[in-house]
């Protein structure tokens, strides 16, 4: 994990990579194609954003990329569940169905839902 | 007394080998899934933008702006009256730069860029905000402190020039135009580009290096 807490010199955060999971680039196309489709606007978004960085990043020691991305994933949960009628539960059921997925799979195959399935 | 449990074993052993990813992959597969089978998301769409962002778009468009603004002084009014339009004449329209506005560095301003909100980035000029922009410390100490900030940079300002921060919102990024270095007449548009980084766009480096 790197570490963004200590500031001096920023330049020393310069040239590590923007992400460092997969999930964390996808969680940001989400959130854009989310504010390109105007299923919210990029107000929605920042305020989320914002929100969620002073919750997070309140702890010095989550002033880091893990942190950051933490905070833009609960700022999308946040968007969808305002913006587009999706609850909390689903969004969990949805998971879940998921981890069953991974789980049930044998190794090398493909992990697909199960309706996704049929 | 040790016992032998088969059917937790065995689910142990498939939970081993069953490569779960991550709770935080998990939540952002489920999101992504539930706004698909709402329509309001596009998986191909999702995936082109994080091919795009995660591998080819970085600092070159706004380095090409910044090149032909110097060589162009036309342009160069353009881009200052009205920067989307001016990226919009170079095709580099794209959804962080419909409301951009460009600043010039003077020999008496220097202009640095935040979003003291969250991480507002011209991204699809400039490909994805750097690291630092997107930290606590970053967002809250350029506005209170620039010079301290940018001397952290390496970059020292002299007290006869003036520091302007620009606070990014979803609704207006900023773009940065860094004074053109000296020793560089005659030098191609193509080479002035490769002048041009990242930094010296976002107000953290000022001086730009011509025998790099």
């Amino acid at each position: 994990m790197s570490d963004l807490h200590t500031p001096t010199p920023f330049m020393k955060l310069d040239g590590q990579p923007t992400f460092e999971e997969a999930w964390q680039a996808e969680a940001l196309a989400i959130a854009q194609n989310l504010i390109n489709d105007q299923v919210i606007t990029g107000s929605d978004w920042a305020n989320a954003l914002g929100a969620a960085l002073q919750v997070v990043q309140r702890d010095q020691d989550n002033d880091t990329v893990a942190g950051y991305y933490e905070a833009v994933l609960l700022a999308l949960e946040q968007v969808v569940q305002s913006n587009c009628e999706i609850s909390a539960e689903s969004i969990n059921a949805q998971k879940m169905d998921w981890v069953d997925a991974y789980q049930s799979t044998p190794h090398g195959q493909p992990v697909l839902l199960k309706q996704t399935n049929k | 007394m040790p016992s032998f449990d088969a059917n937790k074993v065995a689910q142990i052993h498939q939970h081993l080998h069953s490569h779960l990813p991550s709770d935080s992959a998990l939540r952002v597969k489920a999101l992504e899934t539930v706004l698909v089978q709402k329509g309001l998301a596009n998986s191909e769409n999702i995936d082109r933008w994080v091919e795009a962002y995660a591998n080819d778009v970085g600092p070159m468009r706004g380095a090409q702006m910044v090149a032909r603004s110097w060589l162009d002084a036309d342009f160069r009014h353009r881009l200052l009256d009205d920067a989307a339009k001016a990226a919009d004449e170079m095709g580099f329209s794209g959804p962080a730069s419909g409301h951009l506005k460009a600043v010039e560095n003077t020999d008496v301003q220097h202009n640095v860029v935040v979003c003291t909100l969250c991480s507002c980035y011209p991204f699809s000029i400039l490909g994805m905000a750097p690291n630092w922009y997107k930290t606590a410390a970053y967002r809250s100490r350029v506005v209170r402190e620039p010079r301290a900030v940018l001397d952290e940079f390496g970059v020292q300002i002299s007290t006869d020039v003036a520091v302007h921060v620009w606070d990014s919102t979803a609704e207006l990024r900023y773009l940065v135009i860094p004074q053109r270095p000296k020793g560089t007449d005659g030098m191609s548009v193509d080479a002035l580009v490769k002048l041009v980084t990242r930094n010296s766009m976002i107000g953290t480096q000022r001086e730009l290096s011509v025998g790099a």
